[in-house]
C-alpha cells in the first residue's frame, strides 16, 4: 500500500522532474474503487437511518401520548 | 514550487483559506444553537441533531458531486461559451474544468505534493454549502422527518447551490457574460437562493401545529431561550467573518492575467479576480451589520430575536457588492434590506399562511434578493469581470454590471434555483408519505422518547442503594 518507501528518493525524483511529486496517500490509483465504496456508505447510511426514523416515529405514533405528557418526563438530574 | 516567491504565495494562500474554513465552522455552531433556542424543549435533540447531520451528508455528496459541478457548469450549459474551452458544453477540461480539478477520483481530491491549494479551496466551498443547508434547516423545525431534510440538504447544499455558484459565482459563468451577474460575498448564491428553497419547501410541509388559529390569525411561537439565541447569532457573525475572507482570493497579479504586458499589479481579489481590498470589505462588513441592527432595533421595536437577525440580514443584503461600496452606501442598503425582509415576513405569513419558524426565508431570502436588485442600480456600469476589457475570440465582451441584469440574477437565484426545486422535492417526499412526522408525534414533542428513557434512567439510579 506504501506508495513511498523513502522520502529523500522520492523528494530527489520529483525536484529532477519538476517539482511533481505526485500524491502520496496509500494506494495511489485505487481512488475509483475508494469513490464506490463512498458510494455504497452513504447509500447504505440514508436507507438503514430512514427506516429506523420511520420505525421510532411509527412507534411513538402508536402510543399517542398527549400533548402535555412531556411535561412530566424532565429530569433535573 | 521552485522559488521561495512562489512557495511563500502558494503557503500563505493555502493557509489563509485553512484559516477561513476553521471561522466558518462556527457558523454552523451558531446554527445549531440558534434553531434549540427557538425551538420548544420537546424538540430541542431532534432540532439539533437534524442540522448535525447535515454536516456528514453534504460533505460526502459534495466530495461526490458537488464540487465536480461547480467545475463544470459555467457554461449552463448551453447558455455561453467557456473562455476556457470557447464551448458552451459542460466545462470538463481546458486546465480549469471539472475533470482537472474535481472529479472523485482525481489525484488532486487527496493528498499530493502537486498541490497545496485544491483541498482548502474545496473545503471553504464546503462550508458554505453547509451554510446554505442550514438555512434551510431553521426554517423547517418540529414538523420535518430528518430522512427529508437529509435529501433536501444535500439538494441545497450539494447540487442547487453549486450549480448557481458556477453561474454567478465563477470567473467564467454564463450570468456575468450575459446578465453582468455582481454578488462578491453571496446575496444571492447562498442567500437568496437557500432562502427561496426554503419557501418552497414550507409551502408544501405546511406550519406546525397551533400556529395559525381557525380564522387565520397567526400566532407568535417566539425563541424559548432568547440567551441561546443571541450567542448563536453572534457566533454566525463570527462565522461570517470567515465568510468574507474566503470568498477573497488573497494575493494574486493581475497584470498577467488580465494580458497587460509589463504590468505587475498584485492585490486581493473576490471571486470572479477583480480587484478589492481585505481592508475595504471589513470596514463595509461592520458597516452594514450596524444598518442592519439599528433598522432591526426600530422596525421591531426593539425586539431581541429580529434586531439580532436584522443584523444578519443587513451584511446579507450589502453583501452582493460589499467588495466596491463605500461603508456608508453598506450601511444604508443593509438598513433598507432589514425593512424589506421584516415586511415580507409578516405579510408573506399573513396571506399565504407561511410559517418560518426563525425568518430564515426573510433574513436570507427576501434580503439577499433585495441586495442583488439594489447592487444593480449602485454598480450600474462597473465591470462584471476583468476578462471583459478586450474582445472575447467570438467578438463579444462580458456584460457590465447593470440593474435588469442583477433584478435577473435574483429570479434565477431564488426562483429558479431555489423556490422551485425545493417545492418540487418537498412535493416528492410529501407523496412518498416521508416529508412530515406524525401528527401524534409532533404533539408529544420529537424528543418524547428519549425524555421518556432518561426518566427512567434517572429512577434506576436514584432507586439505588449503592
Amino acid at each position: 500500500m506504501a506508495t513511498v518507501n523513502n522520502w529523500i528518493d522520492h523528494l530527489t525524483a520529483a525536484s529532477k522532474a519538476d517539482g511533481v511529486a505526485g500524491p502520496i496517500f496509500p494506494g495511489a490509483g485505487s481512488e475509483g474503487i475508494l469513490v464506490i465504496i463512498l458510494v455504497i456508505i452513504w447509500i447504505g447510511w440514508t436507507v438503514i437511518s430512514s427506516r429506523q426514523e420511520s420505525d421510532k416515529l411509527e412507534k411513538l405514533a402508536r402510543k399517542r401520548p398527549s400533548s402535555n405528557a412531556w411535561k412530566s418526563n424532565i429530569t433535573d438530574g | 514550487m521552485t522559488s521561495q516567491l512562489d512557495a511563500l504565495q502558494t503557503i500563505f494562500t493555502e493557509f489563509y483559506y485553512w484559516t477561513t474554513v476553521v471561522l466558518m465552522f462556527l457558523i454552523h455552531v451558531g446554527f445549531c444553537m440558534y434553531e434549540v433556542g427557538a425551538s420548544r424543549y420537546k424538540h430541542h435533540q431532534h432540532t439539533l441533531m437534524k442540522n448535525t447531520m447535515l454536516i456528514p451528508l453534504v460533505t460526502v455528496t459534495w466530495f461526490l458531486f458537488g464540487w465536480w459541478i461547480y467545475w463544470a457548469f459555467p457554461t449552463g450549459p448551453g447558455l455561453a461559451p467557456s473562455i476556457m474551452t470557447e464551448s458552451t458544453g459542460l466545462v470538463l477540461g481546458g486546465g480549469f474544468g471539472g475533470n482537472d480539478l474535481a472529479n472523485p477520483t482525481n489525484e488532486l481530491m487527496a493528498v499530493t505534493l502537486n498541490d497545496h491549494i485544491m483541498g482548502v479551496f474545496w473545503a471553504a466551498f464546503l462550508l458554505f454549502s453547509w451554510t446554505a443547508a442550514s438555512i434551510v434547516s431553521g426554517a423547517v423545525i418540529e414538523r420535518i422527518t430528518t430522512f427529508a431534510f437529509g435529501i433536501l440538504a444535500i439538494a441545497i447544499g450539494s447540487v442547487f447551490w453549486s450549480i448557481d455558484a458556477a453561474w454567478g459565482w465563477h470567473f467564467d459563468g454564463w450570468m456575468l457574460k450575459l446578465l453582468g451577474y455582481h454578488d462578491a460575498y453571496a446575496s444571492g448564491v447562498i442567500h437568496a437562493v437557500a432562502g427561496g428553497f426554503a419557501l418552497g419547501v414550507l409551502v408544501v410541509l405546511g406550519p406546525r401545529i397551533g400556529k395559525f388559529t381557525s380564522s387565520g390569525e397567526p400566532r407568535n411561537i417566539g425563541p424559548r431561550n432568547p440567551w441561546l439565541v443571541t450567542v448563536g447569532l453572534f457566533l454566525i457573525y463570527t462565522g461570517f467573518w470567515g465568510f468574507y475572507a474566503a470568498c477573497n482570493v488573497p494575493i494574486y497579479d493581475l497584470g498577467p492575467e488580465y494580458g497587460m504586458e509589463g504590468v505587475t499589479f498584485f492585490t486581493a481579489t473576490n471571486i470572479y479576480l477583480t480587484p478589492t481590498t481585505l481592508s475595504g470589505i471589513t470596514m463595509n462588513f461592520l458597516m452594514s451589520l450596524s444598518g442592519g441592527l439599528l433598522a432591526g432595533y426600530v422596525i421591531s421595536k426593539g425586539d431581541p430575536f429580529w434586531t439580532y437577525s436584522s443584523g444578519l440580514a443587513g451584511i446579507i443584503c450589502a453583501s452582493a457588492g460589499n467588495d466596491l461600496y463605500h461603508p456608508i452606501q453598506s450601511l444604508i442598503i443593509g438598513m433598507i434590506g432589514v425593512v424589506i425582509a421584516y415586511k415580507m415576513h409578516y405579510w408573506v405569513e399573513r396571506k399565504f399562511k407561511i410559517d418560518d419558524a426563525v425568518g430564515a426565508v426573510a433574513v436570507h431570502g427576501y434580503a439577499g434578493f433585495a441586495g442583488l436588485v439594489i447592487c444593480g442600480f449602485v454598480l450600474n456600469g462597473y465591470p462584471s469581470s476583468g476578462y471583459g476589457v478586450g474582445e472575447m475570440w467570438d467578438g463579444s465582451t462580458y456584460a457590465a454590471i447593470n440593474p435588469l441584469g442583477m433584478f435577473v440574477g435574483a429570479i434565477v437565484m431564488f426562483f429558479v434555483l431555489g423556490m422551485i426545486p425545493g417545492w418540487i422535492i418537498a412535493k416528492v417526499l410529501n407523496g412518498m408519505g416521508k416529508l412530515r412526522i406524525p401528527r401524534e408525534v409532533e404533539l408529544a414533542g420529537l424528543d418524547y422518547q428519549i425524555m421518556e428513557e432518561a426518566k427512567e434512567d434517572e429512577k434506576a439510579v436514584a432507586s439505588s442503594s449503592s
